[in-house]
C-alpha cells in the first residue's frame, strides 16, 4: 500500500489553513492562480468524520437532500491505495430543480451540486465550486447561483474556523 | 471515346473515395452526435431514435460492460413529482472505476470536484431519449497532469454512449 498525492494534498490543505488563520474562505478570485475559478476551499475545525457528519446535517438544515455521497478513499481502496479520508457529497431540492426545468433544462447537467471534504496532515478541508459560477453560463439562472451561493456559504460556515 | 472512358473511370475513382471517407466519417461521428461548447466546458449531446425505458436499459448495459460503477442514479422526474409537477422521463448516472481514481489522486486531488461522471437522460419532446454529458477532457483540462486520463474518459464515455444509442 503506498500513500498517494500527499504532497499535493499537503499543500492544498496548508493554503486553506492560512485562509482560517486570516480568518477568510479561499476563493479562485481570492487566491489567484493555484486555484480555479469559482472555486471555495475552507478549512474544517472538526475531524474528517465530524466535518462529513455535520455538513450533512447542515445541508439538511437548508432544506436541502443528500441525493448520495460517493467515498472517494473507499473506491481507491479497492485499488490498493491507502488514502485519508475524501468523500463528496451530492445534495439538492427539487424546489431548485423545478427552477432549472422551468428557465433552462439544459442546466440539469449541473446538479446536483457537489461539496468534497478532504482529510489531509494539517486537518479537514471543504471545497465546492459556486453555484453563481457554475450557473453563470445559463443567463436565467443567474438568480438562482446566487441564491445558492448563500446556501452553500451557509453550509460550509457549519463547520469552517 | 477512349478519353470518356478514362475520365469516367477517374470519375468513379474520386466518387467511390469520397464515398469512402463520407462512410469512415460518419463512423467516426455519429450523425446524431453534437458537441456544445460553453463557458467552461464542452457539453457532448446525443440523440437516440428509441424510447426512454429502451435507452436507459441500453445505457445500464454500456456502463456494466465498460466495467464502471454506477455511485448514484438520482431520477429527476420523480424528484419533481415531489413539488407537483409533472415531467417526461429525466434521470443521471454517477459513474466512475476505482481504478481511475489514481491519476487524479497522484496528481490532483482537487479534481476529485469532478468525479463520479455524469451521464444525463431524458426523454425529449417528440418521444426521442437525449444523452448528454460534459467531454471528460474539457472538464479535467484546467488541471495538472490529467490530459491523459482526460482522453481516456473522452473515449470511454463515447464507446458507451455510442452503443446506447445504436
Amino acid at each position: 500500500m503506498k500513500m498517494h498525492g500527499v504532497i499535493t494534498t499537503r499543500s492544498l490543505i496548508a493554503l486553506a489553513a492560512i485562509a482560517a488563520i486570516l480568518g477568510v474562505v479561499v476563493t479562485g478570485a481570492w487566491a489567484g492562480e493555484k486555484m480555479l475559478p469559482g472555486r471555495v476551499m475552507a478549512m474544517s475545525k472538526y475531524s474528517f468524520d465530524e466535518t462529513v457528519s455535520r455538513v450533512k446535517q447542515a445541508i439538511e438544515g437548508q432544506q436541502m437532500m443528500v441525493v448520495f455521497s460517493a467515498d472517494h478513499q473507499a473506491m481507491l481502496q479497492m485499488v490498493g491505495l491507502q488514502t485519508k479520508g475524501m468523500v463528496g457529497i451530492e445534495f439538492f431540492h427539487p424546489r431548485y430543480g423545478k427552477v432549472i426545468v422551468e428557465n433552462d433544462h439544459a442546466a440539469g447537467l449541473e446538479i446536483p451540486l457537489r461539496l468534497v471534504i478532504m482529510e489531509g496532515d494539517m486537518g479537514t478541508m471543504l471545497t465546492y465550486q459556486k453555484p453563481s459560477h457554475t450557473f453563470s453560463k445559463y443567463p436565467r439562472l443567474k438568480n438562482l447561483g446566487e441564491e445558492l451561493d448563500g446556501v452553500l456559504a451557509t453550509i460550509a460556515a457549519s463547520v469552517s474556523k | 471515346m477512349k478519353q470518356t472512358g478514362k475520365n469516367d473511370r477517374a470519375l468513379r475513382f474520386l466518387l467511390g473515395g469520397l464515398a469512402a471517407l463520407g462512410s469512415v466519417l460518419i463512423g467516426v461521428v455519429p450523425l446524431a452526435a453534437q458537441e456544445i461548447k460553453v463557458s467552461g466546458g464542452v457539453i457532448v449531446e446525443k440523440v437516440a431514435n428509441h424510447p426512454f425505458a429502451a435507452v436507459d436499459a441500453k445505457l445500464q448495459a454500456a456502463i456494466k460492460g465498460a466495467k464502471l460503477v454506477i455511485v448514484g442514479e438520482p431520477n429527476y422526474q420523480m424528484m419533481q413529482r415531489m413539488v407537483g409537477r409533472e415531467r417526461k422521463p429525466a434521470k443521471a448516472y454517477f459513474v466512475f472505476r476505482p481504478d481511475l481514481g489514481t491519476p487524479i489522486f497522484d496528481n490532483d486531488p482537487t479534481a476529485a470536484m469532478e468525479v463520479p461522471l455524469k451521464i444525463l437522460l431524458m426523454e425529449r419532446g417528440d418521444g426521442k431519449t437525449v444523452i448528454r454529458y460534459k467531454k471528460p477532457s474539457s472538464v479535467l483540462a484546467d488541471y495538472k497532469g490529467l490530459e491523459s486520463l482526460g482522453k481516456q474518459l473522452d473515449d470511454l464515455l463515447a464507446q458507451l454512449t455510442d452503443a446506447t444509442i445504436k
